[in-house]
């Protein structure tokens, strides 16, 4: 149905700027502003509201600002213990998600055990077990069977921070377990299927057709689970601290006490997560959009206008003619303008027929 | 036609409820019982609280070393024992408290440190055969003792976080202790529970943490004579009078205190030191236990 720009169509009255009622006009108004612009005076409001309670709070904000720089200096361990657990947490998954989706009952009792043992049980509880049941257990072993080396007596001791690591990656682990496993469940079985049918390996159809596209399912939920574990590492302070690896959580605790200012300790380190978060979650949706390049509409480039092609010689029924092709295609990837104009150029040379070369006129 | 006005409002009562559950109470703790130096601390920052009426026990403070420690620890108890009474002695453990607390809390009651006790020759190390084999001995020939802290406890104990080093009466008591056995310091600071449960698996060797001598503890934890003595008070808000008569005016009120401590013990009536007598004034105290002291005490400004 034709338009002339107004939102008038053929049965509606003329709207003109007079007529119209203040809703309307705003409502046009507010088209031209960017979405974004938008969201962000929402922010702007919201942080306004905030900033209202907190100095009414009366907190002493000179103190946390001087404090700032001592808190955040416990950012490097914060991390150290998040990417440490993340990483043992990734190698976990893949392990436990494969065993999941295995028929070997050894491999699939094993990760069956791990994810109920590490999810049904807390996570400080976790790493208490660690930190101070495995001493207990490994002296036990060593004074019962004294044929055992009593190195393993002194390697079952770990420091906090490495047995706080070791609690999350398994816990995390267990967690994306699942995650892993609906991931590798997403790729489609017709992959599998043609990974064997072309003779590949196990091995080999894992690596290089399923995991590849399980990916782009497992990314954001795993890029979620990171972003919960670094808050998570809170928790090793618990276990105890040597003076070298104090975190973020355990210095705001710790100056907070000292100084008798809680409240305003436990501020400065809450703002301090979330910056963290706020700066991973950027490079996560990054992340994202890179991976999704071949299968979300548009991601190449915007292709929302139809595409008209006009061939000479040669079109549908013997005479010059156009082609449209319709905006993005249906059910598939977005295409850009060329590789849209290459397949008319290859339909209109089909439909023409064969030894028509399009482009060339004939006689 | 009833089916659809029943849900929303079924909802909306148990909203309604959740609410005011949550919202009932009003303040959550009528008085906080810590000790005299954590409650002076906190009032001398300026918060909104005050001591009421007299202390209602004393308690000795003591070092102390794991029992179930791999390599026997004998001697090196003796040997701490000794640099504590020297310490007594000398007047060091006065001059520090007054320090720390502008008070002298060192003397304690008649007979508190025992008279049978000599202080060894220092540096104690010099004397110590390396053979021997036990902890004394190891913590000799490696010119390092580890001790174990809970800097969330000034004056005790509290990071000085533009130094990093950590400091305060007990941090002091330590270091003088290192010093008389020939021996530097190496400093952690695990969970206050790990610390009392004994079991310390050799991560530390001696917790100088303001520990209180319970007969409980003295199961798994050997003691050195008390270093210092402090009394326990309560803390109640500074607007808050009715708390006069200490044997009557808490009974059945929200009391806060630090979990594991023998405040704790104490409301519960199970506190039980060798050669102490207490007055279980309290009774039917609805208690709440915290991770510090400190904790509690912010809990009581709410």
């Amino acid at each position: 149905m034709k338009t002339d720009g107004t939102g008038a169509g053929k049965d509606r009255p003329p709207l003109s700027t007079d007529d119209a009622g203040r809703m309307d006009r705003f409502a046009m108004a507010s088209a031209r502003v960017p979405f974004r612009v938008k969201v962000g005076v929402v922010w702007v409001f919201i942080f306004l509201f905030l900033g209202f309670f907190f100095s009414a709070a009366g907190f002493d904000t000179n103190w946390m600002l001087d404090q700032f720089g001592y808190i955040a200096g416990g950012l490097q361990y914060t991390l150290i213990i998040a990417f440490g657990g993340i990483v043992l947490a990734i190698l976990l998954a893949l392990l436990g998600a494969l065993g999941r989706l295995s028929r070997n009952p050894v491999a699939y009792g094993i990760t069956g055990f791990y994810t109920s043992f590490f999810r049904g049980t807390p996570l400080i509880v976790q790493m208490f077990l660690i930190y101070l049941a495995l001493p207990q257990i490994g002296k036990g072993l060593v004074e019962q069977y004294t044929w055992l080396p009593p190195g393993i007596r002194n390697a079952t001791i770990l420091q906090g921070a490495v047995a706080g690591t070791l609690a999350l990656g398994l816990n995390y682990g267990a967690y994306m377990t699942e995650i892993f496993r609906a991931g590798i469940q997403s790729v489609g079985h017709g992959q599998a299927e043609a990974a064997d049918a072309i003779g590949m390996t196990y091995r080999q159809k894992t690596r290089r057709i399923v995991l590849p596209q399980a990916f782009r399912v497992i990314i954001p939920p795993t890029g979620n689970e990171f972003i919960a574990m670094m808050k998570d590492t809170a928790l090793v302070s618990f276990l105890g601290t040597t003076g070298s690896t104090i975190e973020v959580f355990r210095r705001s605790q710790l100056v907070g006490k000292r100084y008798f200012k809680n409240l305003e300790a436990y501020i400065v380190a809450a703002a301090l997560y979330w910056i963290l978060t706020v700066i991973f979650s950027y490079f996560q949706g990054r992340l994202e959009k890179r991976l999704s390049k071949g299968y979300v509409r548009g991601a190449a480039t915007p292709a929302a206008k139809p595409t008209t092609i006009r061939t000479t010689a040669g079109g549908l029924g013997g005479g010059a003619g156009t082609i449209e092709i319709p905006g993005p295609l249906e059910g598939g990837a977005g295409l850009s303008p060329e590789e849209a104009a290459e397949r008319a150029a290859r339909a209109a040379q089909e439909a023409a027929g064969p030894g028509h070369v399009p482009g060339k006129e004939h006689a | 036609m009833r089916s659809k006005r029943v849900g929303p409002a079924l909802v909306v009562i148990f909203a309604l409820a959740l609410v005011a559950t949550a919202c009932s109470g009003g303040h959550r703790l009528d008085a906080v019982i810590t000790s005299v130096t954590t409650a002076q601390g906190w009032i001398d920052a300026g918060n909104d609280a005050k001591i009421a009426g007299d202390p209602v026990f004393y308690e000795p403070l003591g070092v102390a070393f794991d029992k179930g420690s791999t390599l026997d620890d004998t001697s090196l108890v003796e040997a701490a024992s000794g640099i504590v009474v020297g310490m007594h002695q000398d007047g060091t453990l006065s001059q520090m408290s007054q320090k720390w607390f502008g008070t002298d809390l060192s003397v304690g009651p008649e007979g508190a440190i025992p008279s049978d006790i000599t202080p060894p020759a220092t540096p104690v190390c010099d004397s110590v055969d390396a053979a021997a084999g036990d902890l004394l001995a190891k913590v000799c020939s490696d010119g390092k003792i580890t001790v174990s802290t809970d800097p969330a406890y000034p004056p005790q104990s509290s990071l000085n976080e533009t130094t990093g080093e950590y400091e305060g009466f007990d941090i002091d008591v330590a270091t003088e202790i290192a010093n008389r056995l020939g021996v530097s310091v190496d400093w952690i600071a695990p969970a206050w529970d790990t610390i009392i449960a004994g079991g310390w698996n050799g991560r530390w060797d001696m917790s100088v943490g303001s520990m209180t001598v319970t007969k409980d503890r003295a199961e798994v934890l050997d003691f050195t004579p008390a270093y210092y003595f402090t009394p326990a008070v309560v803390v109640v808000r500074a607007d808050d009078n009715s708390v006069k008569d200490l044997s009557t005016d808490l009974d059945g009120k929200k009391i806060g205190v630090c979990g594991g401590c023998t405040y704790d013990y104490f409301l519960q009536k199970t506190l039980e030191i060798p050669g102490y007598t207490f007055n279980f004034v309290i009774d039917d105290a609805k208690i709440s236990t915290y991770d510090t002291d400190t904790t509690a005490l912010q809990d009581l400004e709410v």
